[in-house]
């Protein structure tokens, strides 16, 4: 039997799940990495769903544990530790494959490629920018000011364009 | 290329579903999944907690069984020291403020003196974890005023494990947790740098 949250979540998670997994596939070395890092996420969040204050938006609040998670894939590589679970109910797409093959404008496989290169909080600021989320929501994420983003996003645009350039050029 | 340039880029992904899943099984497979895990867990979790809390009676039955008075000395310094043992262990697996949903800054700095924390535990191993039952051990087999052979072997094998345990702990800090807090200090301060 499925609770009110869960039910919101769900629904939540279904209009986020692209996105989630995007960012994922960014902090993942391969892409059963990224599908492990997908199904942490979601652990993640099923398990903190009674921590869940309804006076904070929830996609803001699922985007704040995808971050974090992603954020300490490391520790867990390093550590060996076996992702705990395997969800069977979930189909995905090879991101990677599917850019490489189906994305007419080779600019999208430079950018992946250029924003995996980013530093870990680098490449989470730059994501949900490019996911289209406001400096207001990528603040609340964050814990950072929207000025210190507008500041961040200016510099790691910069960067972006310094390594697509090479990229074209290389 | 301007600002809506990587936007448009990065949103020409966003064409097809990469996810698929039926919510009513998921959820269902998520609570079974996670109940199992849980279960497995916590077993594992108190395992060594429980042998620590089974060797307090047990060695407390030797001090009064046992004739040899270092013997008795050694058991009742084993016994003492698996309730510090416990105390330490109990507090090391405290969970760290369930802090996932926490906004990044807040939670690398949450898990920052949650890393300072398991350091200062592993680093001092040899006080709390080694040395009191160690020496116990020690004094418990030297109690029974075996032959030599047998005195020697058994201490060799005590001090053996013991350091063992030590180095184990040791290179554990020097080789995982201490590269972990430096990435994390990096991640801080990569965050906190506002310059352009």
């Amino acid at each position: 039997m499925k609770t009110e949250l869960e039910k919101v979540f769900l629904i939540a998670f279904e209009r986020n799940k692209n996105r989630i997994y995007r960012i994922c596939c960014s902090y993942s070395v391969s892409n059963e990495n990224a599908q492990d890092l997908f199904q942490e996420v979601l652990y993640h969040i099923w398990k903190s769903l009674p921590n869940f204050k309804s006076n904070s938006s929830i996609d803001t609040w699922i985007y704040r544990i995808t971050i974090n998670v992603c954020l300490r894939i490391k520790e867990k590589q390093n550590k060996k530790d076996k992702l705990f679970l395997s969800i069977e109910n979930i189909e995905f797409e090879n991101f990677q494959e599917y850019i490489d093959n189906n994305i007419e404008n080779d600019q999208l496989i430079h950018l992946f490629a250029c924003i995996k290169l980013l530093n870990k909080t680098d490449k989470s600021i730059i994501l949900l920018y490019l996911e289209d989320l406001a400096y207001k929501d990528i603040s609340e994420i964050t814990g950072l000011t929207e000025n210190h983003i507008a500041v961040k996003v200016k510099r790691i645009k910069k960067k972006l364009l310094t390594c697509l350039n090479s990229r074209k050029n290389g | 290329m301007d600002n809506q340039d990587f936007k448009a880029i990065w949103q020409a992904s966003n064409k097809k579903d990469l996810v698929k899943f039926k919510p009513d099984k998921l959820s269902t497979e998520i609570v079974s999944k996670l109940n199992k895990f849980n279960k497995k867990t916590k077993l594992n979790v108190y395992t060594e907690i429980i042998v620590a809390i089974l060797m307090i009676p047990f060695f407390t039955y030797l001090v009064i069984v046992i004739p040899f008075v270092l013997s008795k000395i050694g058991a009742g310094i084993i016994a003492t020291s698996m309730f510090f043992v416990i105390f330490k262990m109990t507090s090391s697996l405290k969970k760290e403020n369930e802090s996932i949903d926490l906004p990044m800054r807040d939670y690398l700095l949450n898990r920052k003196q949650h890393l300072l924390k398991q350091i200062r535990i592993i680093d001092t191993v040899l006080y709390w974890y080694i040395l009191p039952p160690g020496i116990g051990v020690l004094l418990f087999i030297i109690g029974f005023k075996t032959n030599t052979l047998l005195l020697i072997l058994s201490l060799t094998i005590s001090v053996v494990v013991y350091l063992a345990i030590y180095v184990i702990n040791k290179q554990a800090v020097k080789k995982y947790f201490k590269p972990l807090l430096k990435e994390l200090e990096n991640c801080i301060d990569e965050l906190n740098n506002n310059t352009l």
